[in-house]
């Protein structure tokens, strides 16, 4: 676990670059870029109804797998680049890990950024929402 | 006015929240032969004139269709809304919005990436400001104008269809009513450009 908290130790450094943003806006300058930089990322052809994440405001997709390892693999896709962004920190916490890790991984990791304190209720529940369902999946992959 | 006799016009719908009243209440002008067509759509309290084990009779008329406890609160707060928006002149009001939203949809025409759907100067249009940016999606533009204070609504707006005729999945669209002010649309026309200018590259 990292240094500070109950994330995996490789997402320190990002806690700590969202810490030091001076404002909200930095913040959000920071997720696109995130977005951009997204480790395993689903492109549109592959959106379907079986991998979105509802609850979201904008379109949200997301396909687990693991790779020849056993690690967990967070393919994920959205239209709006903050979300996109959302789910490349989260990818990148949790890709490679085991399912049985991701499956109780808490969310705090966001809450340490300044990221959910800065989004709207019906926004944090967007991201809660993804956040739980990638739970679920590395729930069943687990028992795999 | 709505002249239910020479218009065709059979439903009139209108919600409270949008003439200043609280959420959650509204009322549904039907034309009399329209209503006469008319059964109800829900049984309970207030809306029965006589129940047996053989069938029910029900009031006529609109009582046939209030049923249950009202909305006591609301239609209360409705009412105050309604003697506040007395004292203004609709007309008066009806120009007021309709410069504001002309002046930002203007302004916006200068905002690189920035397309205004519709024409706001437009006599018969409603005070709202469509638009849409070429790279910054809809909901991170409403967050990022959020950031700034002001609320825009985002979304298809249960338009899909529109939405697919303008070719877009979403739009972005401001509102103004009887309490913005001009001072308000230029913070906002000033916010929309801060954020395009910072944002509309990283996209």
């Amino acid at each position: 676990m990292g240094r500070q908290g109950t994330w995996p130790e490789h997402l320190d450094d990002i806690v700590e670059e969202f810490q030091s943003c001076f404002d909200s806006m930095e913040r959000y300058e920071l997720l696109f870029q995130f977005a951009k930089r997204h480790p395993s990322p689903l492109p549109p052809e592959e959106w379907e109804e079986s991998n979105q994440v509802h609850g979201c405001q904008s379109r949200a997709h997301v396909i687990c797998s693991l790779d020849e390892e056993g690690g967990f693999i967070l393919r994920g896709g959205a239209d709006a680049q903050i979300v996109q962004g959302l789910m490349a920190v989260t990818a990148i916490a949790v890709n490679g890990m085991n399912p049985s890790e991701v499956e109780t991984l808490p969310p705090d990791f966001a809450d340490a950024m300044g990221i959910r304190s800065s989004l709207t209720p019906s926004r944090a529940n967007g991201f809660l929402n993804m956040f739980n369902r990638v739970r679920e999946e590395a729930g069943k992959l687990s028992g795999v | 006015m709505i002249e239910f006799d020479t218009s065709g016009v059979d439903f009139v719908a209108i919600s409270a929240h949008k003439m200043g009243g609280p959420t959650g209440i509204g009322c549904l002008l039907v034309r009399r032969d329209a209503m006469e067509q008319m059964g109800p759509f829900m049984t309970g309290g207030s809306m029965i004139k006589r129940v047996s084990t053989e069938g029910s009779t029900f009031h006529e008329g609109h009582a046939m269709f209030e049923t249950g406890t009202p909305r006591i609160a609301e239609a209360i707060g409705w009412g105050a809304a309604v003697e506040w928006l007395g004292q203004f002149d609709m007309g008066e009001v009806h120009s007021h919005i309709n410069e504001i939203a002309s002046w930002v949809a203007e302004m916006m025409h200068g905002i690189d990436g920035i397309r205004v759907y519709g024409d706001p100067s437009r006599d018969d249009s409603s005070g709202a400001v469509s638009f849409l940016h070429e790279s910054i999606q809809s909901q991170d533009l409403a967050l990022l104008l959020d950031e700034g204070g002001f609320a825009v609504r985002t979304g298809h707006h249960c338009a899909q269809p529109l939405m697919d005729a303008l070719g877009v999945p979403s739009t972005n669209r401001a509102s103004f009513w009887i309490y913005n002010t001009m001072d308000e649309a230029e913070a906002f026309v000033s916010h929309l450009r801060y954020v395009v200018d910072r944002f509309s590259e990283k996209s």
